[in-house]
């Protein structure tokens, strides 16, 4: 028996990113306001007109809002008070998954890869041909190549007017990792690359023709609580449109379609420089409203809590059961390289986000190269399960995640087993994940094994 | 039952109808699937109103009318209408779904 602690941290999301409001020039470029901005102007109707601000009203208010600040304050609210929102309630639930699959040292390979990059750092690991620390980067292909073309990471998967694109469901369930020495193992130096692999997650039931995707869609909309927040939604948007039934609004808007019904609009630089005129003086009859700008971040928060719940069900329905195909290449400190493949199936027994069960199984393989042939030579077969389980709170900052593992491997003729009990501390609206481990492993302390392949 | 909500005949209203006059709204999706765009809440006149077709009493005076919306995905298409007796009904508004900005606000003026 032998018992290793781990250490390890963990940070699943090392790499948000902040995304300003488009210029209007911008958003009024995207499809739903070029199908009427292409039209003469004289063709315009006035519904077409005032849809223009109505398609994003969110957008809108948030830019009649930015007029009202301070520039200091301009220059926060340029992240897009609502969307930012939106955003940073993402980060926080993605900050709140138990399902991330962490260190390379771990029992069980885990039901989902980060969104973006990970990094942890492992010091001692079940496998006895790990010495030292060994640090883990995991990332997903999506995540990643979005992070270098600078583009939004939580953007919203809107089909037509898409920042997202097609690329996008076929990016998404692939991640790569890659795993490296910090000791100077074998006389070789820190740093040397010990293990890397790819992992395919097949499952995709965000398609609207998946009837299983529809089942879970008609599931959310009769939440309860989802109801709650869509009545505070709703009451909220009310209180902030009494500004927009105010005579002084309607006969703005008047001037509005006029001006973008002139053949001098016909441009959408021209029309832009209309609808940015009429934001200032839509932000200067708002100035004079009483208690206009509480109202209108009340309606922003309420909108987002809503979206943001009803995604995060939306999930949980969804992601009751995923599977993943991994393939990893090994390169230990001492002996040969080998090559595995593990099949990953993860899914919550309880329908939520508070409970998840994972299982893998696999295998492991060398090469040999013979003197007229190449052939592979299995190596070890394993089996893993693990539960993990949200405990609850700490403090304030820290939530609790325990999990349970086990694994059995079959080396050759040799048979090794291991348990693990873990802790992880999860702080509040950081990235950062502490798993606290105890390990205990057992077998025939691998005799009959050996660290090269039988020859062919 | 014909349908009741008129266009509003200056910039003060999207739409107008005698005070106390029974509407009924909906969403018709584009295409020949209903559930793409459907109609998710009618917040009018300080009520939140959950069915679908949504009925509202035209109160007097002009009153905002939110019109709450549910897509499978973002950039559904479709229309508010108003639904009367015998299956007819109306075109109101083009309507586009943003999973981000689920609804439309309007202005109803009953007289």
């Amino acid at each position: 028996m032998r018992a290793a602690g781990l250490l390890a941290l963990a940070a699943p999301c090392l790499f948000a990113q902040e995304t300003a409001l488009p210029p209007l020039a911008e958003a009024l470029a995207q499809e739903g306001p070029q199908m009427v901005l292409r039209k003469l102007p004289g063709e315009r109707s006035r519904g077409e007109i005032l849809e223009l601000l109505r398609g994003e009203p969110v957008e809108f208010t948030t830019r009649v809002r930015q007029r009202l600040q301070e520039p200091a304050q301009q220059r926060q609210a340029q992240a897009g008070v609502a969307a930012e929102g939106y955003r940073e309630l993402l980060r926080r639930m993605e900050g709140r998954r138990i399902d991330e699959q962490g260190g390379a040292g771990s029992l069980v390979s885990g039901g989902s890869a980060p969104r973006i990059l990970s990094m942890a750092v492992e010091s001692g690991a079940v496998e006895q041909s790990q010495r030292g620390a060994l640090t883990t980067f995991r990332g997903n292909l999506l995540g990643v190549s979005r992070w270098l073309l600078g583009a939004e990471q939580f953007a919203y998967c809107d089909r037509e007017a898409s920042p997202c694109g097609h690329w996008s469901d076929a990016l998404r369930g692939i991640a790569f990792h890659v795993s490296l020495d910090g000791s100077r193992s074998a006389g070789g130096a820190p740093g040397q690359m010990r293990n890397w692999g790819a992992r395919w997650e097949f499952v995709n039931r965000r398609d609207p023709r998946d009837a299983r995707f529809r089942a879970a869609w008609r599931e959310v909309v009769e939440n309860e609580e989802l109801k709650t927040r869509r009545d505070s939604f709703a009451a909220a948007r009310e209180s902030l449109l009494g500004f927009a039934a105010q005579d002084s609004y309607r006969s703005l808007l008047d001037q509005l379609v006029a001006e973008l019904q002139n053949p001098e609009a016909s441009s959408t630089a021209r029309a832009a420089e209309v609808i940015e005129s009429y934001i200032e003086r839509a932000a200067a009859l708002a100035r004079r409203e009483p208690g206009w700008q509480q109202r209108a971040e009340n309606a922003q928060a309420a909108q987002t809590e809503f979206a943001a719940l009803r995604d995060k069900l939306v999930s949980q329905a969804l992601a009751r059961m995923s599977y993943a195909v991994e393939f990893n290449a090994f390169r230990p400190a001492s002996g040969t390289p080998y090559s595995g493949a593990r099949f990953v199936i993860s899914g919550s027994p309880m329908g939520n986000d508070r409970v998840l069960l994972t299982g893998n199984a696999g295998a492991t393989w060398w090469r040999r190269t013979g003197r007229n042939a190449r052939s592979l030579a299995l190596r070890d077969v394993e089996a893993a399960v693990q539960l993990d389980r949200a405990a609850g709170r700490l403090s304030d900052s820290v939530d609790l995640i325990w999990s349970l593992a086990g694994s059995y491997r079959r080396v050759q003729r040799a048979h090794a087993a291991a348990l693990e009990a873990r802790l992880t501390l999860s702080v509040r609206g950081t990235p950062l994940k502490i798993p606290f481990a105890l390990t205990w492993t057992g077998g025939d302390g691998g005799r009959g094994t050996r660290d090269t392949p039988p020859r062919p | 039952m014909p349908c009741r909500l008129m266009p509003g005949q200056s910039a003060n209203a999207d739409w107008e109808a005698p005070a106390g006059t029974t509407v009924h709204l909906s969403v018709r999706a584009d295409g020949d699937d209903p559930q793409a765009l459907e109609l998710d809440f009618i917040r009018y006149d300080g009520a939140t109103i959950r069915s679908d077709p949504a009925e509202i009493i035209v109160a007097s005076g002009r009153k905002p009318l939110v019109v709450g919306l549910r897509g499978l995905s973002g950039g559904a298409r479709g229309w508010l209408i108003e639904t009367g007796q015998a299956g007819a009904e109306r075109r109101l508004r083009r309507l586009r779904y943003s999973p981000l900005d689920p609804a439309r606000d309007y202005i109803v003026e009953g007289k």
